[in-house]
């Protein structure tokens, strides 16, 4: 199993095919990566069900799933305005 | 006048003796009464020095007694004996402690006067009450740097509302009594840290409604506070500090108690998954899988959680064989969550289903290709009874046409749904192929159901020690009791074969779960019947218990066995007698009366019995009968050996020392006797011989 295809070909998740295309044969001249890997990267995300998978792996709606867990943080506490307790005021040694 | 002198002269004696003693007080009042007659300069001289010395020791207890008037709280005591000391003594310490009483009594009565103002509502009033007390303890913090009043002071504050004021004398407060803590505490919260707050009052431990009250809200406002900073810092990429906030949001956890409302508890929750959620995002950015997956450990609460850990899993294993335990326990529930995803990210709908078939392939084919070892093993059992299960309920919700939640058994137990999948399984009982298919499934959603995976995942050894620490409950359902029984009857087979003592307990109602699934009765019976086994007698005790409970065919041909061969070693043990011993392999046949072995066993005895009455009538002389026996056994054996027998009887009659004519009549009547078993035998010839060469 290769490693993150959309690193290789540096795309986000949005890529269409023809933008996995050019970003494949860019990163063939930028010979960042070999072209066994390139062309594997560009063949899984070619592929809808390959690419699903590959989605699963490497892609994740952080900022969506931020969202749903702050949501019960949002509410504002009531502010804290109690006054002073007295319940210190008998003690021995009292002020 | 002879007998005056003599009265004065012992008064100065006495008075003397008293002085050398340091008895000052008493031998003034000798030296005084002698100085009345005599007025001497000497008798002066020694007054004076009695004088001074019974100041100081009047001082010394006054200061004693003010002290302890302190220690009691009796301030204006404690004043009026230092004032006296001070009129007594050369020393600056009554002195010091008039100064510090007189303002500690002054501070009270302005104290007391503030408490009055603020408790009849004149909140103006006591503020600069308050305030004129603790410039007062400010004074005496100053002149006498005593902690006790920097304290009083900041509390004083406190109360009058300056908290800026007091929280820089708090600052400088080196111990905190429960008093300090809340006024500290206090002016923190009103500040605006109601984190540092909560720790001041975090030790606090006061059984008071309206503190209660009190530290709730400021602990709610404490919560706000961190959330928002770690929003705020999780919203500014490259934000250095946000480990350092998310450590808050830990600690911050910490101040809860068990009493504090469920709401409360819930909104720290949240925050904690909050700040792993953020945590997690990071290490996801920087491939750290592993500090993924320990963050996200036990966060159920939302699909993208599971399927991040399984891709963090899946990730690890790729290079180490580590994970396969936990990517086989969460793979199929991330699976699971695509249905519930596809619509919000991945773009290919109708493709879900291939999507999911792949993913499951590509996770067998990951567990499946790792290096042997490790949990390499019980996660290819993990994962294929998560297959299993997956299968099994997906069909039942086609069947049912009910919308179910598809998740593992750890998954519905996290997320309060194992009961409404029991529930479905019970009403599509027909679903299953058996009633042994039907209660594992079951099983593995019950109340034991963890302790039902680590059996079929080879650790039996934690699975029936989870199994007693969930003890056990009166009326279990048939799923929770299948898993128990099952889990007992494993490990007691395990006690059995590592020669523990007390195995027989775990099969106290294995009779049960026989009753229930046949088909592991069948398996276990088949197992008895098919090997030889060490422990015979420890097996052969089991199944008669298992019989008496449960007199099935399966455990009749089992216990048949197992008692032919318990019966073996016991008669190699010289434990039982031949007759016992037949006995018992009867009773086997009894049994099962098709137990070929014991079938065998019985024969071979029959036989040697018949061996035995051979040699006995041979021995005797009777040739005639055995000759009748031998031609009579069903078994060639008892022939050849009375042959045998009668070849060396033909022997040793022939060398006897007594007269031919006898020697010539039992060899007649012993080969009369062999003609009859077999007229053609060469002993015939043989003993003919023998009769002829005596006759010579």
């Amino acid at each position: 199993m290769a490693a993150n295809p959309y690193s290789i070909l540096d795309i986000g998740k949005e890529a269409s095919n023809q933008e996995i295309i050019r970003a494949a044969a860019l990163q063939m001249r930028q010979k960042r990566f070999c072209a066994k890997e390139i062309a594997q990267a560009q063949k899984m995300l070619l592929d809808p069900v390959s690419r699903g998978c590959q989605e699963f792996l490497y892609h994740f709606d952080f900022k969506g799933l931020e969202e749903r867990l702050c949501r019960p943080l949002e509410i504002k506490p009531p502010e804290f305005d109690a006054p002073c307790l007295t319940l210190f005021d008998n003690q021995t040694h009292d002020c | 006048m002879a007998k005056k002198k003599n009265k004065i002269d012992t008064l100065l004696k006495r008075a003397e003796k008293l002085f050398n003693a340091g008895n000052y007080i008493e031998a003034e009042e000798k030296f005084l009464k002698a100085q009345r007659q005599l007025n001497s300069p000497k008798i002066e001289e020694k007054l004076a020095v009695c004088r001074r010395e019974a100041n100081i020791l009047r001082g010394k207890e006054l200061i004693a007694r003010g002290e302890q008037s302190i220690q009691a709280n009796n301030l204006s005591l404690a004043l009026d004996c230092f004032k006296q000391a001070a009129a007594l003594v050369n020393d600056p310490r009554p002195a010091e402690r008039i100064l510090e009483l007189e303002a500690l009594i002054t501070g009270r009565q302005v104290y007391e006067k503030a408490r009055s103002a603020a408790a009849s509502g004149d909140r103006a009033a006591a503020a600069k009450l308050y305030e004129k007390a603790a410039a007062g303890y400010l004074d005496l913090w100053e002149t006498q740097k005593d902690h006790d009043a920097l304290k009083k002071a900041a509390v004083c504050l406190t109360k009058a509302g300056d908290f800026t004021k007091a929280l820089d004398l708090f600052g400088r407060v080196g111990d905190f009594d429960e008093q300090a803590g809340y006024h500290f505490g206090f002016a923190l919260a009103k500040t605006g840290d109601c984190f540092g707050a909560m720790a001041q009052w975090q030790t606090l431990d006061l059984q008071d409604t309206a503190f209660s009250e009190q530290r709730a809200t400021v602990l709610e406002n404490a919560v706000d506070q961190v959330y928002r900073d770690l929003k705020a810092a999780a919203g500014n990429v490259g934000e250095s500090g946000i480990e350092e906030r998310c450590k808050r949001a830990e600690e911050v956890s910490s101040f809860i108690r068990p009493d504090d409302s469920r709401a409360l508890k819930e909104r720290i929750e949240a925050l904690l998954m909050y700040a792993k959620v953020i945590s997690a995002r990071i290490k996801w950015e920087a491939a750290d899988y592993e500090a993924v997956v320990r963050l996200v450990e036990g966060l159920w609460a939302d699909p993208e959680l599971i399927r991040l850990k399984a891709a963090a899993c899946y990730h690890i294993s790729k290079d180490r064989n580590k994970y396969l335990g936990d990517l086989s326990e969460c793979w199929m529930d991330a699976v699971g969550t695509l249905d519930v995803l596809k619509a919000q990210h991945l773009g290919n709908e109708d493709k879900t289903i291939e999507i999911q078939d792949r993913l499951i392939r590509m996770a067998h084919m990951r567990i499946n290709t790792a290096n042997a070892g490790g949990e390499k093993e019980s996660a290819i059992a993990r994962f294929d009874i998560q297959t299993r299960l997956t299968a099994d309920l997906k069909a039942i919700s086609q069947r049912s046409g009910k919308k179910i939640p598809i998740c593992s058994s750890r998954y519905a137990a996290l997320s309060g749904r194992s009961e409404q999948i029991l529930e479905l399984i019970r009403e599509n009982k027909a679903y299953f192929r058996d009633e042994q298919h039907y209660l594992e499934t079951g099983g593995y959603y019950s109340r034991v159901g963890s302790c039902l995976w680590a059996l079929k995942t080879g650790d039996i050894e934690s699975a029936i020690k989870s199994l007693d620490r969930l003890g056990t409950e009166s009326t279990p359902d048939e799923f929770t009791q299948y898993a128990r029984e099952l889990i007992r009857f494993e490990y007691g087979l395990k006690a059995l074969e590592s020669g523990q003592k007390n195995f027989m307990d775990y099969f106290s109602s294995t009779h049960l779960l026989f009753e229930a699934a046949p088909a592991i009765e069948v398996r276990f019976s088949d197992r008895m019947l098919q090997d030889e086994r060490d422990n015979v007698l420890a097996y052969e005790a089991l199944t008669a218990l298992l019989y008496g409970k449960r007199p099935s065919r399966p455990i009749a041909r089992a216990r048949s066995v197992l008692l032919a061969r318990a019966a073996i070693v016991k008669y190699n043990d010289d434990k039982v007698t031949d007759k016992q011993f037949r006995v018992m392999v009867k009773k086997a046949l009894e049994l099962d009366p098709d137990n070929q072995f014991a079938l065998q066993l019985l024969d071979s005895t029959n036989m040697e019995a018949d061996m035995d009455v051979l040699l006995k009538i041979m021995g005797k002389g009777k040739f005639e009968k055995a000759a009748q026996m031998a031609v009579d056994s069903e078994y060639p054996e008892i022939r050849e050996s009375f042959f045998e027998m009668a070849e060396k009887i033909a022997g040793m009659i022939h060398d006897q020392d007594v007269p031919p004519e006898f020697i010539k009549l039992d060899l007649e009547r012993l080969k009369a006797a062999v003609t009859v078993v077999d007229p053609f035998h060469d002993l015939v010839d043989n003993i003919q011989f023998k009769i002829k060469t005596i006759g010579a």
